[in-house]
C-alpha cells in the first residue's frame, strides 16, 4: 500500500485549519482526509472508520488533544495508530508530557507541507524500525 | 497570493469573525465570573486559534497581537494574575486592534501593527510580578544545553524535568527534535515507536496485512482489513453550507413572482375554472407557501447575532459613566430576517445608550432610593404570532412627561397653548421628534448628535413601529414591534383615480365614511374630528391622483375614508374605493422611480395589475410640509 493511501483524520476545532492542514496534505498527495471538530469527535470516527494516521491540534474545547491521544493508547483496537501532534510552541514540558502520552510526533504551528512530510516521515521510519 | 491562499484567506475571515464575536461575549462575562476555568479557556483558545491562523497565512501583526494577548492569558490561567477591570481594558483593547486588523483584510490590504502603546500594555502585564514569584527564565537555567552531539540529554534527565511537578523556571524552554528523539528512544526503544508494542501480537489479518505491507517495503501502519475498499466518506462535520446571500435575494426574489402568478392563477380560476382545477389549485398553493416560507427561513437569523454584541456595548459605557448594570439578554434565538439584523443593530445601540445614560441612576443614588446598586437593562425578543417584540427595559429613573412637555415647548415644537391637550402617552411620543433632546448639552455618550427621532426612522424603515412606557422612579419600557418578513406585506388596496395604491395594513387603525365624522377646517388645513380627536384630513385623490390622471371622476358624495397612522400622528386620507385586504409580495422599484416621494415599492395583484405601495410616513410628512408652506 502506499502512503499516499493512508487515510488520515485531522482534528481541529478550526475549521479554516482543518482545511489548511488537508490542502499541505494535497501537495504531499494525500488525498484520504477525514475531519474531526475535537477529541471525542475524533475518536467516534476512529471507531467506525479505518484511519491509518492522526493529525491533531493540542489545544481544543470537549476534548483536548493530549486527552484523546490518551484514550487512543488505552484502546486496544486504536493503541497502534500513529498520532502526530499539533502545538503552537514546542515548549518542553508540554512535549515531555505528550511523550509520556504517547505521541508519535509534534510539528509546531505554523509549518509547510516539507516540515510536515518530514515529520511524517520520522514517524514511519520508527514504526518501521519496531515492527 | 495564490488562488488556495486567497480562499483559505476568506475562510479564516469569516470563520475568525464568529470568533472575534464570541471573545467579546466571553470577555464581558469573564470580567462578572473571574474564576470560570472554562471560560477563561475558551478566550485563550480564542486568541490561540487566531493566532495558529494567522501564523499559518503569515499574517505576523496579528501573530504578534495574538501571541501577546494569549501570553497575558496563560498568566491568568497560571493564576500569576487577577482579573480587573485595567485589565480588561487591555485585553478588549486588544481584542478590537485584532477586529481593526480583520476589516483591513476584509479590504484586501495588509494590516499593520497596532499602536506600540498597545504592546506595552500587553507586555507589562505578561513580564508583571504575578501572584507568585517571578522567575525569569535566565534566572535558573534548568535545562542543561546541548553537550554537543546527538542525545546529549539523557531520557532521565528529561523525564525527571517533567516529573517535577510544579514545573520549575525553564520548563517553557523550547525542546529540540534530538531531544524528542532521545525521549521516544526511551519510552520505547531505540528506533522505536508508541502503541506498536501493544499490538506485537496481531491477528492473523493484521499479520498478513503487515507481511505484505512489508515486502512492498511500505510503512507497516496496520490499515482496515480491505484496504482497497476505503471510500473518500465526506467529513463528518460538514453539515452547514455557507451561500452568499445574494443568492437567496435571487430565490426570493422568484418565489415572489411564483407568488403572485399564483395569486393570478386563483383570480383567473374563479371566473373561469371548472371545480376539476381546484383540488391542483389548492395543492400548487399549499406548495407555493411552503416554498415561500422555506425561502424566507433562509434567509431568518437569529437575533443573538445583533443582541451579543451589547454586552460589550453596556460593559464598556457602565465603565466609563461610573455605573453598575447588568445587561440581561431574553430570547435571543428568536429569528429575524436578515434585514432586520442589519439594520436593527443602530437604532437599539441608541436605546441601549440612551437607557444607560439617562435612565439608570448612578451606584450612590440608587442605594439612598433604596434600590440595588447595580442597575439591571433587560433586552427580550420574542415572536407574536406574525410579528417580532423587543423590549428594551431598564429599571432606572424613568421618564416624566411633563419634563418631556416642557422640553417639547422650549424647542418650539408644540405650542404652549396646546400642552394641556397632550397625554402622557403622546407626551413620550415627543421624545422621537426631531430636534428633541431633554439634556441642555447633547450628552457625548447617547447624544452623538443624533436624536431618538433616527431610531424611530430606523424602525419605521423596517416597516415596525416604537411606543414608550415608563413609571417615574421605576424604570421605563420601550417596545418595538417589527413584521416577521419584509418582502410579505399585509396590505389595503384602494383604488384613487383608476390607479390602486396599497396601505400597510398596519398602519391602518379604521375604515369610515366621510358623512359620518364633523369636518372642520383648521387655518389652511381640512380636519375631521374622529373619536374627539382632531385630525388631519387629506385627500389623496388630489394628492397623488391628478399628477397621473387628469381626467378626475366626480368626487363621490360621501367617500370612504381610512384613519392611519402615520409619522407619529393620527390623520384621516379619503380615497375614491377600498378593493380590499391582501398580502403583496413588495418589490423594490426601479431605479428611475426610486425619488418618488411616498412610494415605498411596488408589486402586482391577482389580476395581473400594478399596484404602487405607500410609504404612509414620508407621504404625510410631505403633505404638512406642502400645506405649512
Amino acid at each position: 500500500m502506499k502512503r499516499q493511501n493512508l487515510s488520515i483524520l485531522v482534528v481541529d476545532d478550526f475549521a479554516t485549519m482543518r482545511r489548511i492542514v488537508r490542502s499541505l496534505l494535497a501537495e504531499l498527495g494525500y488525498t484520504k482526509v477525514m475531519e474531526a471538530e475535537d477529541g471525542l469527535q475524533a475518536l467516534s470516527v476512529l471507531r467506525t472508520q479505518p484511519i491509518d494516521f492522526v493529525i491533531s491540534d493540542w489545544n481544543m474545547p470537549r476534548m483536548q488533544g493530549i486527552d484523546m491521544l490518551r484514550a487512543i493508547r488505552a484502546d486496544q483496537a486504536l493503541a497502534h495508530i500513529p498520532v502526530l501532534m499539533v502545538t503552537a510552541e514546542a515548549k518542553r514540558e508540554q512535549i515531555v508530557a505528550a511523550v509520556q502520552a504517547g505521541v508519535n510526533g509534534y510539528v509546531v504551528k505554523p509549518f509547510t507541507a516539507v516540515t510536515l512530510k518530514e515529520k511524517m516521515s520520522r514517524i514511519f521510519e520508527r514504526l518501521e524500525g519496531s515492527a | 497570493m495564490g488562488e488556495l491562499e486567497q480562499e483559505l484567506l476568506q475562510d479564516f475571515l469569516v470563520e475568525g469573525r464568529e470568533l472575534l464575536e464570541n471573545l467579546d461575549e466571553n470577555l464581558v462575562d469573564l470580567e462578572q465570573r473571574p474564576n470560570d476555568e472554562e471560560l477563561l479557556n475558551a478566550v485563550f483558545r480564542g486568541f490561540h486559534t487566531l493566532k495558529g491562523g494567522a501564523g499559518f497565512l503569515g499574517i505576523a501583526p496579528m501573530v504578534n497581537l495574538c501571541h501577546r494577548a494569549e501570553a497575558l492569558l496563560d498568566r491568568l490561567r497560571q493564576g500569576e494574575l487577577r482579573i480587573d477591570a485595567p485589565l480588561m481594558d487591555t485585553i478588549l483593547t486588544a481584542l478590537d486592534a485584532t477586529k481593526a486588523m480583520f476589516a483591513t483584510l476584509e479590504q484586501g490590504k495588509k494590516p499593520e501593527d497596532p499602536d506600540p502603546s498597545l504592546y506595552a500594555q500587553l507586555d507589562h502585564y505578561v513580564s508583571a510580578p504575578g501572584a507568585e514569584p517571578e522567575t525569569g527564565t535566565e534566572a535558573v537555567p534548568q535545562a542543561p544545553p546541548q553537550t554537543g552531539g546527538t542525545g546529549g540529554v539523557s531520557f532521565e534527565t528529561l523525564l525527571a524535568e517533567a516529573a517535577n511537578a510544579d514545573p520549575p523556571p525553564g520548563t517553557d524552554e523550547a525542546i529540540s527534535d534530538e531531544e524528542f528523539e532521545t525521549l521516544l528512544d526511551g519510552m520505547y526503544g531505540p528506533g522505536a515507536a508508541p502503541g506498536v508494542a501493544q499490538t506485537r501480537e496481531p491477528s492473523p489479518v493484521q499479520q498478513a496485512s503487515h507481511s505484505r505491507e512489508n515486502t512492498e517495503n511500505t510503512p507497516p501502519v496496520p490499515s482496515s482489513p480491505h484496504p482497497e475498499k476505503i471510500s473518500v466518506p465526506k467529513p463528518p462535520t460538514e453539515n452547514t453550507i455557507r451561500v452568499d446571500a445574494k443568492r437567496l435575494d435571487e430565490c426570493l426574489n422568484l418565489v415572489g413572482e411564483l407568488v403572485l402568478t399564483r395569486n393570478r392563477l386563483f383570480t383567473l380560476a374563479e371566473k373561469s375554472m371548472g371545480a376539476s382545477y381546484a383540488d391542483v389549485l389548492a395543492n400548487m398553493d399549499q406548495i407555493t407557501s411552503g416554498l415561500q416560507n422555506a425561502i424566507l427561513k433562509l434567509r431568518m437569523q437569529p437575533i443573538q447575532r445583533v443582541f451579543s454584541r451589547f454586552h460589550r456595548v453596556v460593559r464598556d459605557l457602565a465603565r466609563h459613566l461610573g455605573k453598575e448594570v447588568r445587561l440581561e439578554l431574553i430570547g435571543e434565538e428568536t429569528e429575524v430576517d436578515r434585514r432586520v439584523i442589519e439594520e436593527l443593530a443602530d437604532p437599539l445601540t441608541h436605546l441601549l445608550r440612551n437607557g444607560l445614560d439617562h435612565g439608570i441612576e448612578p451606584p450612590d443614588e440608587r442605594e439612598a432610593l433604596n434600590k440595588p446598586r447595580e442597575g439591571r437593562l433587560t433586552l427580550r425578543a420574542s415572536q407574536q404570532g406574525d410579528h417580532i417584540l423587543i423590549e428594551m427595559i431598564d429599571d432606572g429613573r424613568g421618564i416624566d412627561p411633563d419634563r418631556l412637555r416642557r422640553a417639547a415647548v422650549e424647542k418650539g415644537l408644540i405650542g404652549v397653548d396646546n400642552i394641556g391637550d397632550i397625554s402622557d402617552e403622546e407626551a413620550y411620543d415627543l421624545m422621537f421628534l426631531p430636534g428633541f433632546s431633554t439634556r441642555a448639552q447633547v450628552s457625548d455618550i447617547s447624544g452623538r448628535g443624533v436624536g431618538m427621532d433616527v431610531v424611530r426612522n430606523g424602525i419605521t424603515n423596517l416597516n415596525g413601529n416604537i411606543q414608550v412606557r415608563s413609571e417615574p422612579g421605576k424604570g421605563s419600557c420601550f417596545r418595538i414591534t417589527l413584521p416577521l418578513t419584509l418582502t410579505i406585506l399585509p396590505t389595503l388596496i384602494v383604488g384613487v383615480n383608476g390607479q390602486r395604491f396599497a396601505f400597510p395594513l398596519s398602519r391602518v387603525r379604521e375604515v369610515t365614511r366621510l358623512s359620518e365624522h364633523h369636518q372642520h377646517r383648521v387655518g389652511h388645513r381640512s380636519t375631521l374630528v374622529f373619536r374627539g380627536q382632531t385630525v388631519v384630513l387629506f385627500d389623496l385623490r388630489r394628492e397623488l391622483g391628478e399628477r397621473r390622471n387628469s381626467e378626475n371622476p366626480p368626487p363621490e358624495a360621501n367617500p370612504q375614508v381610512l384613519i392611519i397612522e402615520a409619522a407619529n400622528r393620527t390623520a384621516a386620507i379619503f380615497v375614491d374605493t377600498i378593493l380590499g385586504q391582501q398580502d403583496v409580495v413588495v418589490k423594490p422599484l426601479a431605479v428611475e422611480l426610486t425619488s418618488t416621494t411616498g412610494i415605498s415599492g411596488s408589486s402586482i395583484t391577482g389580476d395581473g395589475r400594478i399596484v404602487l405601495i405607500l410609504d404612509l410616513d414620508e407621504l404625510v410628512r410631505s403633505l404638512l410640509l406642502e400645506r405649512a408652506a
